[in-house]
């Protein structure tokens, strides 16, 4: 009743104004309440590889809680530096929903092949440390902010197809998983490395040609082949 | 319930409705910067939306101006003057900051 005699007193202009001022607000609302629907955690994602075992990426991004993604940072294929269990650190401005699975798909120089693969990640597990472990967190500042506590999740891509994934913090190291993706030849169009350059034969030796020198200049491959899934992250020798 | 109303002098009705509109107009530009604030925004996105919320405010002014002609209500001719200019130099800004931007991708 109060609502109807108020709009019955406003011109045409201001109605229009006053719904419009809902609407807004309705909207706003939900806006908020869907980017909090399920909780946000400050972390950030990156790829790691053996040094003698250098990788192109294609694709790397995580799959996220209510269909969202984050990409992960593949900084160090790109600088061509690569260190067994040390991912990128790069900076870190907001919170993010956690991660339901990894999407990624590589070239190894060293098996000549591609890979390509989605894998689940345990998110119970993921979430647990999060909750629970927040002491053990790396300390972040944030820019204007007050520090906080953050995870790193390091995917590391090994030889032979096996990739593990880490989540790391301040001397805290937990082995996520370990998973092997079997090889794919890229054949049709929108496959990742479907393009002239991969597809011949000389795409090895060409896209590999610096990281080959580096690893002939610093002695070579060595005659047997260590199968680095096996082998256990550096990262906590760090400290 | 009464429904006596006393229609109040065309004047003071004017100026009445008038300040509501301003105060709704105010209302909506807070909660348009409150929606494009509660989610977290890119570095790029926060860039349109200096232009989105002045483009918004201009076009708001524009509206009250439009409605409440006459002789009064100066300072909102004045303000929306001084908002469509601020608007055209952000969009301006904008669309030489994106060709900038094209110009260095090689």
């Amino acid at each position: 009743m109060e609502l109807r005699i108020i709009m019955k007193k406003l011109n045409t202009f201001n109605k229009i104004l006053l719904v419009t001022t809902v609407l807004l607000g309705l909207a706003t609302l939900i806006r908020f309440l869907s980017y909090h629907s399920s909780p946000r955690y400050y972390y950030e994602a990156s790829v790691s590889y053996p040094t003698d075992f250098p990788v192109r990426v294609w694709t790397a991004k995580l799959l996220l809680e209510g269909k969202e993604e984050k990409r992960i940072q593949t900084k160090s294929v790109s600088d061509g530096y690569g260190s067994w269990g040390f991912g990128d650190s790069p900076v870190i401005d907001h919170k993010e929903r956690l991660p339901l699975a990894v999407v990624i798909s590589y070239a190894s120089f060293r098996d000549k092949a591609f890979y390509r693969d989605t894998i689940p990640l345990p998110l119970d597990s993921i979430r647990s440390i999060f909750k629970t472990q927040e002491a053990v967190g790396l300390r972040t500042s944030i820019y204007g902010m007050p520090e906080v506590k953050r995870f790193d999740l390091v995917l590391g891509i090994a030889n032979k197809g096996n990739v593990v994934v880490w989540i790391q913090g301040e001397q805290f190291e937990r082995t996520l998983l370990k998973h092997h993706i079997d090889a794919y030849v890229p054949r049709k169009k929108g496959d990742d490395f479907f393009t002239k350059e991969a597809l011949s034969k000389t795409y090895f030796g060409k896209e590999f040609e610096s990281d080959s020198l580096r690893i002939r200049e610093s002695g070579g491959f060595s005659v047997k082949e260590v199968n680095y899934i096996d082998t256990p992250s550096h990262y906590l020798r760090g400290y | 319930m009464e429904d006596k109303e006393v229609t109040p002098s065309p004047k003071y009705d004017q100026e009445r409705q008038s300040s509501i509109s301003v105060q709704l107009i105010v209302g909506i530009i807070i909660l348009v910067i409150l929606f494009l604030n509660v989610t977290h925004s890119t570095e790029d996105e926060k860039l349109f939306q200096v232009p989105v919320i002045s483009g918004i405010v201009t076009i708001l002014l524009g509206a009250y101006v439009f409605m409440y002609r006459g002789k009064g209500h100066i300072a909102g001719k004045v303000l929306f003057i001084i908002s469509l200019i601020i608007t055209g130099v952000l969009i301006a800004g904008l669309i030489f900051i994106i060709g900038l931007g094209q110009a260095f991708q090689h």
